[in-house]
């Protein structure tokens, strides 16, 4: 230890070892960085600012109605960002599919389900995918078009005057009553399109769908056009739009 | 055996200045002590940090690299282990896993012995970490890239990697509640509660989130509640506290002033403990998961003003007045650099968290900018700090070049600043974008026939209700995409100084200094703004 | 705060609050979520992958499509989700009862997928997703996706050309990837896989409210 004080300034090696209490040395032996080391961290003891306190206590009050608001009553069925959310204890609201505007939501099944193939302008590929812009099956009988999306279509078709050939997939297991007959709403009313016919109900879909209860293959084109006459509803019921009758 | 317990001479001896001279004196003694810790140190500590500056070269190709990929995405494109899927949580792991962790604990360590005044024992066990660590990280990116992520973001690594890396940091744990059980310090000082907290907390979020999405998970949902609990607890239980820890120390060790209150220390720490790790369901805002939970997160993402503001009001009133030592040291440069983004980062992030504001940047590139201004910005500027001042302390030799430090500050702060802002603006647009009309369809149409011959699937496609085509907002996207990659090569430029700094230092290469390696040559400035180097004792 | 029990238990106490209220209580909730039936058939909603569609699955993790695409179509008034085509409706947490794991995704580089299935049928729209995964910027012009062409293999016809060979338009040339005379274009393994995946991204049914 002694001969510490004759090593060059800058040698680590001249520091002290690594156990043992901190001995005195020639401070000048020990290297720079340490030496221009001011003190070891330490507190004051400031007091903390009222006014800090007072606007973490206006926070914690704005968390605590942010909390009761939005907290849909802590249900697991209000998702987030669902209207039922901005009111505690309202009922779930599973679906937000977009109120009961038939045109609306069936504009949206349209996109999901048959814009790859008749394309968002309802023109169709040419020579590949029938359009239903000014299609005449489209203008035609509801049980028809309702059969069509139950079941869809194989074989050849004729569609203004074109022939075409492909296969339209079923959607009736995956489509509610409520559901075609907003999709069948959205293409038949479609003004844009030049399509003006009428409206279609759920029960009608709904009696397609029974009266082709077991049916398993996809409709031919001549199986359609013999469906003529418009199947006729179980019940008498006021029309509602984007109901499911399960 | 007993030793001597050291006590901070305290403010309100200043009174009595014989005491204060007394304990000023026995700081002076304590120096043979700090060169015997920083001694002791040495192995552990520069494992953890040359591994971690290498981490940072590589994640910082893989970033650029990505960040080509976004705009150009034929540049080498034919490589399916640098398919931007792979490339990109790669760089996010490597500067994560490799980078941020391994500086972090080098930190946590050294820190942990000034603090506990006792020199580091069992330094094998720390080295053991450090290698398994860089195991893991290795073969955790190797994986990813050759293809076997877990898809899960920030749990990339298959199990197996990141059960090595839990070992590595299970070691630095139990030697850092070894250490601390063995101070000799009477006062605990605000840095080691956040370590403590560290080394307690990120096991809990590691394990739980390897078994409960990854080893056995739950079902449906619930993983991503998780999952991003993890993903947000990474940032907030690891990585922030070890930089607050950092900042605690630095700030009050390079201009010799105490920290300003105990008292907001601990409101400080202990709001963060509690609102922090709730936070996580903010990044599923408006996602289908129940709305209580992105409610009580967005709640504590909001409480997080106090601890933010508590924290910056203690170092603000720390640092006043000495804004000058600014100038000359790169260490505290950095340090507060970190904290002042701390603050704004965490001011954002709280703001975003409210659903209304959360909706135009969710999904959106707004959100990266957020994040690498947390990460960046605000950990690893903060990591740069203790580096300079930590590294000349173990190897007893100063930095080579004041010109390369200044190279490396600068090119590191305008690059996140730049990147930060601008990608942030180019997020806003996108975000806006996908939300809403932005011009009317048809004047897109002419503009740019974007929607004319996209191949024969689209012909005549249209969108019938005026919103923005998706294809529209990739294209105005992409100017600020190309702008992050210049900020990215800049970042990049920066981080090559540092890394040829610490080469230079490690290896004992380089001019040999007799001082401190500064920012500014004007030493008579420097000798103003430190004082004395004769007294210890630093009054103002 | 001397006391290392003290804070021990502090930090604790904390970090176990939120414990329960991110991870305890959300699975509590949501733990018992089935797929719901099908009147009249055996199907239920979402109906689980086919072991080639998990397949595909694995693919879309380890190619990380999820760093570009989300697979929820948000709720809430402030977006354009259901705008823009990507569902009928916004997700559900019963969409996600049979992923492992859970892919919602936190960008938007590209469209939102977990509708993609319905928007993409049958076999024009596999054939769809061969072109475009192989060569993304010909299909969609100033698309940023990165390009999947590894997941093909160019050989030489042997008799017939294979069912699956990818159809290209003929205006694409021999820089956009079509081969030349004699030579096909086949999916992998893995482009098949991941593409039946990609069809099997349904969640258009409606939900039954309970």
């Amino acid at each position: 230890m002694s001969d510490v004080t004759t090593k060059p300034a800058l040698d680590p090696e001249s520091v002290a070892p690594a156990d043992g209490p901190p001995e005195k040395h020639d401070v000048a032996a020990l290297h720079a960085p340490i030496m221009r080391e001011k003190l070891d961290p330490r507190d004051g003891y400031e007091p903390v600012p009222l006014w800090l306190v007072a606007a973490f206590g206006i926070l914690v009050f704005w968390g605590g109605w942010y909390l009761a608001t939005y907290s849909g009553g802590f249900r697991s069925d209000v998702l987030d960002e669902d209207p039922a959310v901005r009111y505690a204890g309202m009922a779930g609201n599973a679906g937000g599919a977009g109120g009961t505007d038939p045109v609306v939501l069936g504009s949206r099944i349209y996109s999901g389900n048959c814009v790859s193939c008749h394309q968002q302008s309802g023109q169709g590929v040419p020579g590949q995918y029938p359009p239903l812009a000014g299609s005449e099956w489209v203008a035609g009988s509801p049980a028809r078009l309702a059969r069509l999306i139950l079941h869809g279509v194989e074989g050849p078709i004729q569609v203004k005057g074109a022939a075409y050939n492909s296969a339209m997939p079923p959607l009736g297991g995956k489509l509610t009553d409520g559901q075609v007959a907003a999709v069948l709403t959205f293409v038949r009313t479609n003004a844009e399109w030049g399509n003006t016919a009428g409206a279609v109900t759920a029960e009608q879909v709904a009696a397609a769908r029974a009266a082709t209860r077991g049916r398993a293959a996809p409709m031919t084109e001549a199986e359609l056009l013999a469906v003529t006459a418009e199947d006729v509803a179980p019940a008498t019921k006021p029309a509602a739009g984007g109901g499911a009758p399960k | 055996m007993s030793t001597p317990v050291l006590e901070h001479p305290r403010e309100s001896d200043r009174l009595d200045p014989a005491a204060f001279a007394d304990a000023a004196a026995s700081e002076r003694d304590v120096a043979p002590l700090r060169a015997a810790i920083d001694r002791s140190c040495r192995g552990p500590v520069l494992w953890f940090f040359g591994s971690a500056v290498t981490w940072l070269i590589i994640g910082t190709v893989f970033a650029l690299l990505a960040s080509i990929k976004l705009h150009t995405p034929t540049f080498l494109g034919s490589a399916a282990w640098l398919t931007f899927g792979r490339v990109r949580p790669a760089h996010l792991d490597v500067v994560a896993f490799g980078w941020s962790a391994m500086a972090g604990l080098g930190c946590l360590i050294w820190l942990m012995c000034r603090l506990c005044r006792v020199p580091l024992r069992y330094p094998g066990v720390l080295v053991a970490a450090a290698v398994l660590w860089n195991v893991g990280v290795a073969s955790g990116v190797t994986a990813v890239l050759a293809g076997y992520s877990t898809g899960v973001e920030w749990v990339e690594f298959p199990t197996w990697c990141a059960f090595i890396l839990f070992i590595g940091f299970a070691l630095v744990g139990l030697w850092g509640m070894m250490t601390f059980a063995g101070r000799r310090a009477g006062h605990v000082y605000v840095s080691q509660w956040y370590l403590f907290a560290v080394i307690f907390w990120f096991p809990w979020v590691y394990a739980s989130v390897q078994i409960l999405v990854l080893v056995s998970p739950v079902k449906g949902v619930t993983q991503e509640s998780i999952h991003w609990w993890f993903g947000h607890n990474v940032l907030g239980v690891f990585f922030t506290p070890i930089g607050l820890a950092t900042i605690y120390y630095l700030i009050p060790k390079v201009i010799g002033r105490p920290i300003h209150s105990y008292y907001l220390s601990i409101l400080g720490f202990w709001s963060l403990a509690l609102f922090y790790n709730w936070a996580g369901a903010h990044h599923l805002v408006s996602g289908p998961i129940p709305a209580w939970l992105v409610t009580v997160s967005a709640v504590c993402s909001m409480m997080m003003f106090i601890p933010v503001t508590t924290t910056a009001i203690n170092h603000h009133m720390t640092m006043r007045g000495h804004f000058g030592v600014l100038r000359y040291s790169p260490t505290l440069r950095f340090v507060v650099f970190g904290a002042m983004t701390y603050t704004v980062v965490s001011f954002q992030g709280s703001l975003m968290s409210i659903r209304i504001l959360n909706e135009p940047f969710h999904f959106t590139h707004h959100t990266i900018a957020h994040a690498h201004l947390g990460l960046y910005g605000f950990y690893t500027m903060v990591m740069f700090g203790a580096m300079y001042y930590i590294v000349p302390r173990l190897t007893g030799r100063e930095w080579a070049s004041s010109k390369l430090i200044r190279t490396h500050f600068w090119a590191t702060a305008i690059g996140i600043t730049a990147m930060f802002l601008l990608l942030s603006v180019g997020g806003m647009i996108q975000g806006f974008e996908m939300n809403h009309a932005a011009r009317p369809l048809g004047e897109l149409v002419k503009e740019k026939g974007l929607l004319d011959g996209t191949g024969e699937f689209f012909k005549g496609f249209k969108m019938k209700n005026g919103a923005v085509p998706f294809l529209a907002i990739v294209r105005d996207t992409i100017p600020w995409l190309w702008i992050r990659s210049g900020t990215g090569v800049l970042m990049f430029v920066g981080h090559v100084a540092f890394a040829v700094l610490m080469l230079l230092n490690l290896t004992g290469r380089g001019p040999k200094r007799q001082g401190p390696t500064l920012f500014s040559k004007d030493t008579d400035g420097y000798q103003r703004a430190f004082g004395s180097e004769e007294s210890p004792a630093h009054t103002h | 705060m001397n006391h290392g029990p003290l804070i021990f238990l502090g930090a604790f106490l904390t970090f176990a609050s939120a414990w329960l209220g991110l991870v305890f209580f959300p699975n509590q909730q949501l733990k018992d979520l089935q797929p719901q039936a099908v009147e009249g058939s055996a199907m239920v909603n979402p109906r689980p992958y086919t072991a080639r569609e998990l397949a595909g699955r694995d693919v879309y993790v380890a190619e990380g499509c999820s760093y570009c695409h989300t697979q929820q179509v948000r709720g809430g008034e402030y977006n354009a989700d259901l705008q823009r085509g990507w569902g009928p409706r916004r997700s559900d947490p019963q969409d996600y009862v049979h992923d492992n794991p859970v892919l919602l995704g936190t960008m938007r580089t590209g469209p939102d997928l977990v509708n993609v299935g319905a928007r993409f049928t049958g076999e024009a729209g596999t054939r769809w997703h061969y072109l475009h995964l192989f060569n993304p910027q010909r299909v969609s012009p100033g698309s940023t996706m990165a390009p999947f062409r590894f997941l093909f293999e160019t050989r030489k016809v042997v008799g017939e050309p294979a069912a699956d060979a990818l159809r290209f338009p003929a205006d694409w040339t021999a820089a956009d990837g079509a081969p030349e005379a004699g030579h096909e274009v086949v999916p992998t393994d893995r482009a098949r896989a991941l593409v039946a995946y990609l069809a099997a991204l349904d969640r258009t049914y409606e939900i039954a409210k309970k």
